[in-house]
């Protein structure tokens, strides 16, 4: 939370913060997570990192991550990680592996919706609204299919069954949208990334040029 | 009688109240802009889960002020806090363009809604101090802010960080809701 504080204090020019329990996610920026995880993304924004780094003034050091790009590789042209969502589709797709090594295990609620669900217990229930899904979820993919941004149509999306906890995340972003027939996006199995996890003092981080921040 | 004098008493003293909500996307600087206003200084926030509530006395009206979480899950909730609302202070963060047609869905949507017909409305385009940042017209414009019937709203440039346009637009809304908006 606090890193995420410092993040967003930063602009959506140098990163962007999106909660994977509270947000919604395009499925180019969930794409994007698949294709770097956070050794491929670490390995370019701390590559001249010394291993002794005092990282006690974590605000001086993400600005100066992100920032200053203190620490890319010394004379970096545009790499693929520089060029930001767009171009980092393509056939890139990783092993889940890569961005799997911070995972934990999925527990039912985040810290926050635990938080949250014991607030809202307390005031009033929310009478139904009276849109569907929350505005974030009308983007339509079918806009970035359209002008060849998305992700290669390799093979039609298989819908997974509903699960709870850590895929709550997944099927809020594919259930509108699979839908209306504009998800030839090549999915995961929910495993590979549905259980994103972290403490509250160490952030899983999945940044690029305009990084996304998954926040938990 | 008593309550007649009390109303006669704050109308001639300026003893008024109001309740407002801040609402809009996450990461649109509600938080910041809240105690901007409460306490003149810029505090570390992290994302709003939840809500905050202050109150602030300007131009003799006290403001009692809700900033509402804004993340996607949580908007929903706004709906909570309506009732009885004076006004609505929109924050858009006038640097994230990727995002501006949700906040404007939001925007419409929140005026849409039967239980703040009477409420006005004060928009904060946020964020000036940050490069590609949209001035006041063009943050209009994405909105499609012509498109509001029957309702005092205004917009402000503002830049939390920095502290411009907040005050300029409290003072548009303690004027407002003076003469009978609201």
């Amino acid at each position: 939370m606090q890193c995420s504080g410092i993040h967003r204090s930063l602009g959506v020019h140098i990163s962007k913060v999106r909660s994977t329990t509270l947000d919604t996610w395009l499925p180019e920026q969930v794409a994007f997570m698949q294709s770097v995880g956070n050794q491929k993304s670490n390995s370019y924004w701390e590559a001249e990192l010394s291993p002794s780094c005092d990282r006690s003034e974590i605000a001086r050091f993400i600005r100066a991550k992100y920032e200053e790009k203190k620490w890319i590789p010394k004379g970096a042209g545009k790499s693929a990680l520089q060029l930001g969502v767009d171009d980092c589709f393509g056939a890139k797709i990783l092993p889940a592996a890569v961005g799997v090594s911070n995972l934990k295990k999925t527990r039912k609620l985040s810290l926050e919706e635990e938080v949250l669900t014991k607030h809202m217990a307390q005031i009033t229930p929310p009478a139904p609204r009276t849109r569907g899904a929350s505005m974030d979820m009308n983007m339509k993919v079918g806009n970035l299919m359209a002008t060849g941004m998305g992700p290669p149509p390799t093979k039609d999306f298989q819908p997974t069954q509903r699960i709870d906890g850590g895929t709550k995340l997944y099927n809020l972003l594919y259930s509108p949208d699979q839908k209306q027939g504009t998800s030839n996006f090549s999915a995961p199995t929910s495993e590979s990334w549905a259980t994103f996890d972290c403490k509250k003092t160490d952030c899983s981080f999945f940044p690029f040029s305009l990084p996304i921040i998954a926040c938990f | 009688m008593g309550i007649v004098f009390t109303r006669l008493f704050s109308s001639l003293f300026g003893n008024r109240e109001a309740r407002i909500l801040v609402l809009g996307l996450d990461n649109a600087g509600k938080t910041t802009i809240l105690y901007r206003m409460q306490m003149g200084e810029v505090v570390s926030t992290i994302p709003t889960i939840g809500f905050n509530v202050e109150t602030v006395q300007y131009n003799n009206i006290k403001f009692q002020v809700w900033d509402l979480g804004g993340q996607t899950s949580i908007r929903p909730y706004w709906r909570c806090y309506f009732p009885n609302t004076q006004a609505i202070i929109y924050v858009v963060d006038s640097s994230d363009t990727d995002r501006l047609v949700i906040a404007k869905d939001e925007f419409h949507a929140i005026l849409e809604e039967e239980e703040l017909k009477g409420a006005v409305v004060l928009l904060f385009a946020n964020k000036q101090d940050l490069p590609g940042a949209l001035d006041d017209a063009s943050v209009t414009e994405a909105l499609e802010l012509h498109k509001i019937k029957s309702r005092q709203w205004a917009i402000f440039k503002t830049s939390a960080i920095k502290g411009e346009g907040i005050f300029e637009g409290l003072d548009w809304l303690s004027n407002t809701l003076k003469s009978g908006g609201g």
